[in-house]
């Protein structure tokens, strides 16, 4: 059993990984945007931009991500969220996913992204 | 591979839920605080409480926490809670976590917590 801890960081206040690997399991941290001034189809782009990074670290790619989980501050939003979304997932194999509406932990916050994928071998 | 469970919760007027749930290397658990007259950092640590009660049954360690999942009734609490997570994790080996508004199932319930953890 390894566990692998990447991303360490304590910006966003509380000390966290953004990334975990548990042997071929990998697990994300509620994803934000860096710019909080932008609307919701662009925090969408900025956070799914990170979770590629994130994903690189950890040796593979949205290909392989399993569940995504969208928090969304405004169900008003759901159609910019997805522009985004369609543009960035891939087509061919889409994650599992949800979304539900929720306030989040910064009042311009307006998407947070968790997600769980796979290490292929 | 055997299916553990820990606190199965049963009766009138609750649901018939367990609260801890492992398979192999595998462990997670979710519960909100037993005391609802708690402030907001006395239910986290209620919570916390049970999760290391329960990892200690599972055999496995703060520092095999993988990721955590809060749901609060209120954001303002939002501090307070990181102020009791900050006493909880093991520093070497932070978990990955998320942070949402919620509204719980019951009135002065103030936070729900999932777990997952290795062992």
């Amino acid at each position: 059993m390894t566990i692998e801890r990447i991303g360490v960081t304590s910006d966003y206040g509380p000390l966290m990984s953004r990334c975990v690997i548990h042997n071929d399991t990998v697990l994300l941290s509620g994803i934000v945007a860096g710019d909080l001034s932008q609307s919701t189809e662009m925090q969408t782009r900025d956070v799914l931009h990170t979770i590629d990074g994130l994903l690189a670290e950890a040796r593979t790619n949205r290909e392989n991500i399993l569940t995504v989980h969208i928090w969304l501050a405004n169900m008003e939003h759901f159609q910019d969220m997805n522009a985004a979304w369609n543009d960035w997932v891939d087509a061919a194999a889409p994650p599992a996913r949800t979304c539900v509406s929720g306030e989040l932990y910064h009042p311009d916050c307006k998407v947070e992204i968790t997600a769980t994928g796979v290490i292929k071998n | 591979m055997k299916i553990e469970r820990y606190d199965i919760i049963k009766g009138p007027g609750r649901p018939s839920i367990c609260l801890g749930m492992a398979r192999g290397d595998w462990f997670s658990t979710c519960c909100t605080a037993n005391n609802f007259s708690l402030d907001i950092t006395g239910q986290t640590r209620e919570i916390f409480d049970v999760f290391d009660r329960h990892m200690a049954e599972a055999g496995t360690k703060i520092s095999k926490v993988l990721f955590v999942q809060f749901w609060l009734k209120n954001m303002s609490d939002y501090q307070a809670v990181n102020a009791v997570w900050a006493d909880w994790i093991d520093p070497k080996n932070p978990p990955a976590r998320s942070c949402v508004r919620a509204d719980m199932a019951h009135p002065n319930s103030l936070i729900e917590i999932r777990m997952h953890a290795a062992r």
